[in-house]
């Protein structure tokens, strides 16, 4: 599964118990499960919030793949940075590898920090990732505006993230052309082969770039897009929303300060 | 008090451990959610502001006279966003690993169009693929859309002025919008993790860890960066004034 392949919004569409949730709400209490974890001081908080946003996304029918492979990088750079505090910092030695003319010390305190700085990148990405597969990127978007976002930004996103999907259409069948006329058997194709693939891109984009402003101007596009206000916050979001946020800082109180 | 050789050698597990680690399909390597402390996140936030703005007056004052330039520049972004995602093998390690494209998109755009588009293309990414993060969108901004984008920028333009071809210029630019944008993710890195011990052994390990993907990943990027330009030279000579502002989309 290639990169781009993992990028898509059809787990958004899907009804269902969180999707329906008023967006102001939602990232509301993403927001605060975020602050909880960038201010928990022990890596059991982040660690249980990990686990219940996984348990969730898994909940509203994301392939278990899809999710892993999504958090492959995550990882990467986790443990990472757990190997470079747990060598870097700190005086307690935790384990000792003794080589013929040096040492290596992992120390408890730069292992205990990496941990919590580990655990605190998987929760906080857990946070989002649930976020992204429970609302609707437009629904996003729109609340990015009406929280003062400036309008090209949040324009700009809009039609960057519309138009992802058209060009990679093009791109994927240039790249399966190149292939089946072997233009990435050898390295020198291969960055031949990637450059064109790149380039064609950009020249298409300016293509349906042409097309697209005829078909927007023919539907009375003046140069901004109009986005309908957030739909209305009911009670239910509310207390939905207020039962979260309860739920996280106390959960947060309780286990994320020692 | 480590000496030197104990520093070269835990410098030198680090890299064994990311290649280790990394043998999987490795990425453009962004700053994950949560990473940095919520000070230090919230000071490369607002740093990034400036930047990001002064892109957006930028789009501003051209789309009132190009009404078009809002969806040009979009599909421009979106085209560099697939760029970034495009896998490319990486011999050293021997998996894949993807440009950043802040170069490419620095000599066609301009820089501060960069820093807007590289803005949005962090979030989406951040949103839906999981890499990078909303609280490190500062910092991944920072790097990639402004020191990668500024660095990749004036290195064309002086070789240029050089008397390179156009196709060194733009393979160095690649190259050094590569490299700038991780020294400075490690930079971020290192500012928000050296948490009291030395500031500069953190920011050298992990530059260190970076390099086994980045240093033939940024010289990949410049094959990129050169043949996407030279590409659009030879084929479309006439849309590289209208990108960089010159004419109309």
């Amino acid at each position: 599964m290639k990169s781009f392949e993992l990028f898509t919004d059809i787990f958004t569409i899907k009804p269902n118990r969180l999707s329906v949730i008023e967006t102001r709400c939602k990232l509301l209490c993403a927001l605060i499960a975020i602050m909880c974890v960038l201010f928990s001081e022990s890596p059991l908080f982040p660690t249980i919030l990990f686990a219940i946003s996984m348990t969730a996304t898994l909940m509203v029918g994301v392939p278990a793949k899809m999710a892993l492979l999504r958090f492959v990088l995550p990882l990467v750079m986790a443990t990472t940075l757990l190997i470079v505090k747990a060598l870097l910092t700190g005086s307690t030695p935790m384990v000792v590898f003794d080589f013929y003319l040096f040492s290596l010390i992992f120390t408890l305190e730069g292992f205990t920090e990496g941990a919590l700085i580990a655990s605190r990148v998987l929760g906080a990405l857990g946070v989002v990732h649930l976020l992204s597969v429970i609302t609707p990127a437009h629904d996003i978007f729109r609340t990015a505006l009406w929280l003062g976002l400036p309008r090209e930004w949040v324009e700009v996103a809009m039609m960057m993230y519309r138009y992802i999907f058209e060009l990679l259409d093009t791109v994927v069948e240039i790249s399966s052309a190149q292939r089946t006329r072997l233009g990435y058997s050898t390295a020198w194709l291969g960055l031949n082969s990637a450059g064109t693939v790149a380039g064609s891109a950009l020249v298409r984009s300016f293509d349906k770039a042409v097309a697209t402003s005829e078909a927007m101007t023919a539907r009375g596009y003046d140069g901004v897009i109009r986005f309908d206000p957030p739909e209305p916050v009911t009670s239910r979001d509310v207390m939905i929303a207020g039962a979260t946020t309860l739920g996280i800082v106390s959960m947060f109180l309780l286990t994320g300060i020692s | 008090m480590k000496t030197m050789t104990q520093h070269f050698a835990t410098m030198a597990i680090v890299v064994v451990a990311t290649l280790v680690i990394s043998a999987t399909p490795a990425d453009a390597m962004h700053i994950s959610e949560g990473a940095l402390p919520p000070a230090w996140a919230t000071l490369w936030t607002l740093l990034m502001i400036p930047f990001v703005m002064k892109g957006v007056w930028e789009l501003r004052a051209r789309a009132k006279t190009d009404r078009m330039f809002k969806p040009f520049i979009a599909l421009v972004g979106s085209a560099l966003f697939i760029i970034s995602c495009m896998p490319v093998p990486v011999p050293v390690v021997g998996a894949t690993s993807h440009p950043c494209g802040c170069g490419l998109s620095a000599i066609l755009i301009g820089p501060w169009l960069t820093a807007l588009v590289s803005s949005v293309a962090l979030m989406l990414q951040a949103l839906f693929l999981a890499h990078g993060g909303v609280t490190t969108l500062g910092a991944n901004t920072l790097s990639m859309g402004v020191m990668g984008a500024f660095a990749g920028l004036a290195v064309f333009r002086l070789a240029l002025k050089s008397g390179t071809s156009t196709w060194t210029a733009a393979f160095m630019a690649g190259v050094v919008s590569d490299w700038v944008t991780y020294l400075f993710t490690s930079f971020f890195l290192a500012s928000g993790l050296a948490d009291g011990g030395s500031f500069f052994s953190m920011f050298l390990s992990i530059t260190v860890a970076f390099i086994p993907t980045q240093a033939p990943l940024g010289i990949l990027e410049g094959f990129i960066t050169a043949g996407a330009y030279c590409f659009v030279e030879q084929r479309r000579p006439e849309l590289l004034p209208v990108w960089a502002g010159k004419g109309s989309a």
